[in-house]
């Protein structure tokens, strides 16, 4: 039973990976109260452009260097629509989501000339990390060690966040622009640069995302690989309210949720139904959540 | 500030060709009704907006006052109408906001709130700065906008329209901070349309009108607020409203103890309110905000249900009844014109339409006559006198006084016996404002039994027949306005004995 | 007035919109002239390809439909895909085993994927009404399962074995849709729908409570509207809408059959032609038709070209992208303009 539980938690952790750094560049748009979506786009252009540099020039680092880059520029685009052009937010969001689906879609056919997936043992995944004291824990050093560095970099965001938002200039700054955008103003400060900024850290979060997804997680590209993670994000900072640790919290509920189902498709439980896991589960979260705020 | 003229996009001239000067250390008041363009000359000098034209001379030297950080170096700072707090943060976390005590980045909250502390002892400003600030009453939460103005060495201090919302003793509070303000050598420009108050303490007065500059002097006790009045308006008005006497007759409204928990079962937000309103009645609700009027509608329209009590309109049990039966007993005129009151993408005729389409003529089995509703629609716009172009026309483009007689002419036209207002001339100009308590007099001429909920007291004594007062949640005195004074229903609003 | 400068302001946003793809297009060392010659061709250029167009579109307007109703009136259906297929599965499955006379089948199997995507919508509407879930995330959650349980049911119970890929059996050939002058009857019943739609926004009193909450929930709520119930009907009716896209493509398009990927990305399109169309109903004919011809022509430009048919989903975001940003931007130049000229007459 224990080597059951000690797999599940340990897959866990790296299917909540992506989850949880999606959750991290939406939540500070959500403190900013820009009304963001686009975190599924800018996690399947990552995942592109992982794949992308790390191929072409042999090395993990240019992955992860193409796919910040790629992220970087969703999050002007957005900008641009969105705070600039005052386009609503939401159109805004679909709209950057379809372009990195047709974008990343044409550009696996027109570079890779392949359709529907890149797969290669060429393509160099992230390094993974062994921890060589936790290790030695019972249970807790399994389930933690040997994971590809995101996997700890996500972990430890979630702290670092949480004094972001709540301890310094910049996280206090964000809040008021989200909760009273004419308080913030009658200081001088920009909400619009603010909100810029919350989407930069967006981009880049959800980018990051997407490198792990297709140099860590699993090292390919296929079409639309990003597959509902970016909505479930969403919907996870949506019910904790924004706050950075119960983000990562919630997201390891998911992963177990995610790999429960491949635990099951092992007594015969067709694929399709153990697929659909995360989904149910997260209509469950809505359905807490909606529970808790009308009793509130 | 010398010849500033101000269009807002696409077509809104706000000033034109506006001169105003300040001379250190007096209290200096800017009148003018709704929409002179008060507002926007001094967030031009508050840095909040830009001229289209003009320049500005602070100590003798042109400057540019492109945003407010800029205009805080000059030492200017304005606290507005609305105020501008940001409501789950700490009192003195809004006073530092954008100006943080800090290292690295990382805040600093003790020496934060040691500092602000500091500041409202030496200014003799009476507010817990460490409270969270949407706990702060309106006053109080005032007295932390002007702190944060002195936080930022400000020496030109710019109050708008700040006893909007205040009780007479809180008005009386705030004259003593200004004076203490100006013997510290402060300049403060008090932006109004109170005229009495504007009489009481300012050493000069500007009056604008229709964005144009008609005058300044000295208030060395020759001009009277009639005198005011005109020059604000343009001709003469008539202050107060003629009333006849009128027998009371048969109650259309009653709410019998009403209460209401709030969610979490902790606050008692409306505590055993019994009201009634009878045909050809003005009752009034006078209580500072926050003290349960907004509840109280809530649960009157049927948006909230109450935890216990009785609702009867027009004989008929509402207690559970939904927003929609309830809307074919009432008329309903809501304090937020622009979220709640229209749809303001919408059309003219789509918003005049609105709880009409209820029933007929204008709802015909399936379908929504549509020949009907333009027929209603020509005939409130021209009966109430709404400036649009056609019906067609998105009320988003419509004044605000415009826009308001839009809500008016609906709710009014829907020939309740009920009708609820609440605010409904907040904001307008003077013109406006008479032609709604003209409307509301008739109603109550008419046999319609009115109930009418405002901050601005001088409005309830002017017009309610009786007037009750609420005070957290509960109701805690019924008074008649004739005989009573302004400062006796201040009294039980803010819970003082006399 | 308004019309006509709005017509220029799409146009204008639309040119631009091939401005640009068209420096993608070079990057890819081909020529903007010959992807576009080639993309008319094969979608206007001649009546093969322009019938092709309206067979290709009809699911499009439908989708569409179904997401301009459903924002117009403020509600967030995003469920097109999911509506889509169920309808699609249950004509596929029920058109092979029911029998019954041909065209009453045809009919009957329409309706009845409507009604599937309808109460599929009806789960969000429950879960909106009862639990106060919004509509938003459950209509998308309910896309993935609606995904993954319509594909167990073709790979599983209702499979074709004699199929190449996971698909059903082909429905019985008195089921198919005739067409009228090689247009397929199901783009007709497409436009009916329009045309029904249309009727239900501006003449019935529901649907001007529709409206009304799409201007303004609150508004609406106070001024009387039901809106729990228009929310639910609206839902309803929108995801009767997918759904009979789904079962027509099953009875007029090519295949006959519910396969693997069958769904494409009708349910998406659909919601982007709701954005290009600003929610109109006229409108969203309009795009869908436009987006119909871009797919359609896409095939062809590939064969001619190289650049792969995938392009079109590309240009079709940055259309998106350019027309919703135009629109903005006009809008601001334009307040921008006035109030201009309006400072100068002041200064006069």
């Amino acid at each position: 039973m224990v080597p059951v539980l000690t797999q599940l938690l340990h897959a866990a952790l790296s299917s909540a990976t992506p989850i949880a750094l999606a959750a991290f560049g939406g939540m500070f748009s959500f403190h900013a109260n820009v009304f963001n979506i686009a975190m599924e786009g800018m996690m399947l252009m990552g995942a592109y452009y992982a794949v992308y540099g790390a191929y072409r020039f042999g090395h993990w680092a240019y992955g992860v260097l193409f796919a910040l880059l790629s992220g970087l520029v969703l999050a002007m685009i957005f900008s641009l629509f969105a705070i600039v052009l005052k386009v609503d937010e939401f159109i805004t969001g679909i709209g950057i989501n379809m372009l990195a689906l047709g974008w990343t879609t044409y550009s696996l056919r027109a570079t890779f000339k392949v359709k529907g997936a890149f797969i290669s043992q060429a393509i160099p995944p992230v390094p993974k990390l062994r921890l060589f004291l936790i290790e030695k824990i019972p249970f807790l050093g399994e389930v933690l060690s040997l994971h590809p560095f995101p996997v700890f970099v996500a972990m430890i965001l979630a702290f670092v966040f949480h004094l972001v938002l709540y301890r310094t200039t910049f996280g206090l700054r964000l809040r008021a622009a989200g909760e009273e955008p004419v308080a913030v103003a009658s200081v001088g400060l920009s909400v619009r640069l603010l909100k810029f900024w919350s989407a930069v850290l967006c981009g880049i979060l959800s980018s990051f995302a997407g490198v792990y997804l297709s140099l860590g997680y699993v090292t390919l590209f296929s079409e639309n690989m990003s597959n509902g993670r970016g909505w479930i994000s969403l919907a996870i900072i949506i019910l904790v309210r924004g706050k950075p640790v119960p983000i990562m919290l919630m997201s390891i509920v998911f992963g177990i949720l995610e790999n429960l189902g491949l635990l099951l498709q092992r007594y015969a439980v067709p694929p399709q139904f153990t697929a659909m896991l995360p989904y149910i589960a997260t209509l469950f979260v809505l359905y807490s959540y909606a529970r808790r705020s009308s009793s509130t | 500030m010398i010849d500033i003229c101000k269009v807002y996009p696409p077509n809104v001239v706000a000033l034109k060709h506006v001169d105003f000067s300040l001379v250190r250390g007096e209290v200096h008041a800017l009148v003018g009704e709704n929409g002179a363009g008060k507002s926007t000359l001094m967030k031009i000098l508050s840095g909040m907006v830009r001229p289209s034209h003009g320049e500005i001379r602070v100590n003798g030297r042109r400057v540019q006052i492109s945003n407010p950080v800029v205009a805080a170096r000059l030492g200017i700072g304005m606290v507005h109408q609305e105020l501008a707090l940001v409501g789950s943060l700490k009192a003195y976390e809004n006073v530092v906001l954008g100006s943080e005590p800090s290292r690295f980045g990382f805040l600093k909250p003790e020496l934060s709130l040691q500092i602000v502390k500091g500041l409202a002892e030496k200014f003799g400003l009476k507010v817990d700065v460490a409270e969270t600030t949407q706990e702060l009453s309106i006053a109080g939460r005032q007295k932390i906008e002007i702190l944060k103005q002195l936080y930022r060495n400000v020496d030109i201090l710019i109050l708008d329209e700040p006893t909007a919302s205040l009780t007479p003793q809180e008005t009386e509070e705030l004259f003593e901070e200004i004076a203490n303000l100006k013997r510290q050598g402060k300049t403060i420009v008090f932006v109004a349309h109170k005229l009495d108050e504007v009489l009481k303490i300012s050493d000069r007065i500007t009056v604008l009108r229709k964005g144009e500059k008609i005058a300044t002097f000295e208030n060395d006790g020759t001009i009277t607020a009639a005198q005011l009045a005109e020059m604000m308006v343009g001709r003469k008005v008539e202050l107060v409203s003629t009333k006849t006497f009128r027998e009371r007759s048969h109650p259309v409204l009653v709410m019998n103890e009403l209460s209401l928990f709030s969610k979490t079962g902790g606050k008692k937000l409306l505590d055993e309110i019994s009201i009634v309103v009878h045909a050809g009645e003005i009752v009034g609700i006078a209580g500072v905000e926050g003290n349960g009027q907004k509840e109280l509608i809530e649960v009157l329209i049927g948006l909230r249900k109450a935890t216990s009590g009785r609702i009867e309109i027009s004989g008929k049990d509402v207690t559970d009844a939904s927003v929609r039966e309830r809307r074919s007993l009432l008329a309903y005129v809501p304090q937020d014109r622009k979220n709640v009151g229209l749809a303001l993408k919408a059309t003219v005729l789509e918003n005049l339409i609105m709880t009409h389409h209820m029933g007929p003529p204008l709802k015909k089995k399936w379908l929504l006559d549509n020949s009907s509703a333009k027929n209603l629609a020509a005939r409130l716009i021209e009966g109430f006198n709404i400036v649009c172009r056609n019906s067609f026309e998105r009320v988003q483009n419509l004044s605000g006084g415009n826009q308001q007689k839009v809500i008016i002419a609906r709710e009014i036209s829907l020939n309740r016996d009920l009708i609820v207002l609440d605010q409904p001339t907040r904001g307008l100009d003077v013109a406006s404002t008479r032609y709604v308590r003209d409307q509301i007099l008739a109603l109550r001429n008419a046999g319609k039994a009115v109930l009418l909920i405002s901050s601005d007291l001088d409005e309830l004594m002017d017009l309610s027949d009786r007037l009750y007062v609420i005070r957290s949640g509960r109701i805690v005195a019924e008074l008649d306005p004739r005989t009573v004074d302004k400062t006796v229903v201040g009294y039980h609003m803010l819970g003082v004995s006399a | 007035m308004n019309t006509v400068r709005s017509v220029l302001q799409t146009a204008v946003a639309i040119s631009l919109a091939f401005l640009v793809a068209a420096l993608f297009i070079l990057l890819q060392r081909s020529s903007p002239f010959e992807v576009y010659r080639a993309l008319y061709e094969y979608g206007l250029g001649s009546w093969f390809s322009f019938t092709n167009t309206l067979n290709a579109s009809f699911p499009l307007i439908l989708t569409g439909l179904s997401a301009s109703i459903a924002f117009s009136s403020g509600v967030v259906n995003l469920g097109q895909h999911g509506q889509f297929l169920w309808g699609a599965l249950v004509a596929a499955v029920a058109g092979v085993y029911l029998k019954m006379p041909g065209w009453f089948g045809t009919a009957f199997l329409a309706v009845l994927g409507g009604l599937v995507g309808a109460g599929w919508a009806a789960l969000a509407a429950f879960f909106k009404r009862k639990y106060r879930m919004d509509e938003f995330i459950s209509t998308l959650m309910l896309n993935f399962l609606a995904e993954y349980t319509t594909l167990y049911l073709a790979t599983y119970p209702f499979l074709d074995p004699k199929a190449y890929v996971p698909s059903t059996r082909m429905i019985r050939r008195e089921y198919f849709l005739a067409s009228f002058f090689d247009v397929n009857l199901a783009f007709f019943v497409a436009v009916f729908m329009v045309f029904l739609s249309w009727w239900f926004l501006w003449k019935t009193w529901r649907g001007y409570e529709a409206r009304m909450m799409g201007y303004n929930k609150l508004f609406a709520t106070v001024g009387g509207c039901d809106v729990e119930t228009d929310t639910s009907l609206i839902l309803i009716l929108t995801g009767f809408l997918s759904g009979l896209g789904g079962a027509l493509l099953i009875l007029g398009g090519t295949q006959h059959r519910f396969m693997k990927g069958i769904g494409a990305n009708f349910g998406w399109d659909g919601v982007m032609i709701a954005i290009m169309a600003q929610n109109s109903v006229v409108q969203t004919l309009f795009y869908a038709l436009f987006i119909g011809f871009l797919k359609n022509g896409a095939v062809g430009m590939e064969f001619e070209t190289s650049v792969p048919s995938e392009f079109v989903m590309f240009l079709q975001a940055i259309i998106v992208l350019t027309l919703v940003g135009a629109r903005s931007g006009f809008a601001s130049l334009s307040d921008w303009l006035r109030a201009r000229s309006e400072l100068r007459r002041l200064m006069k």
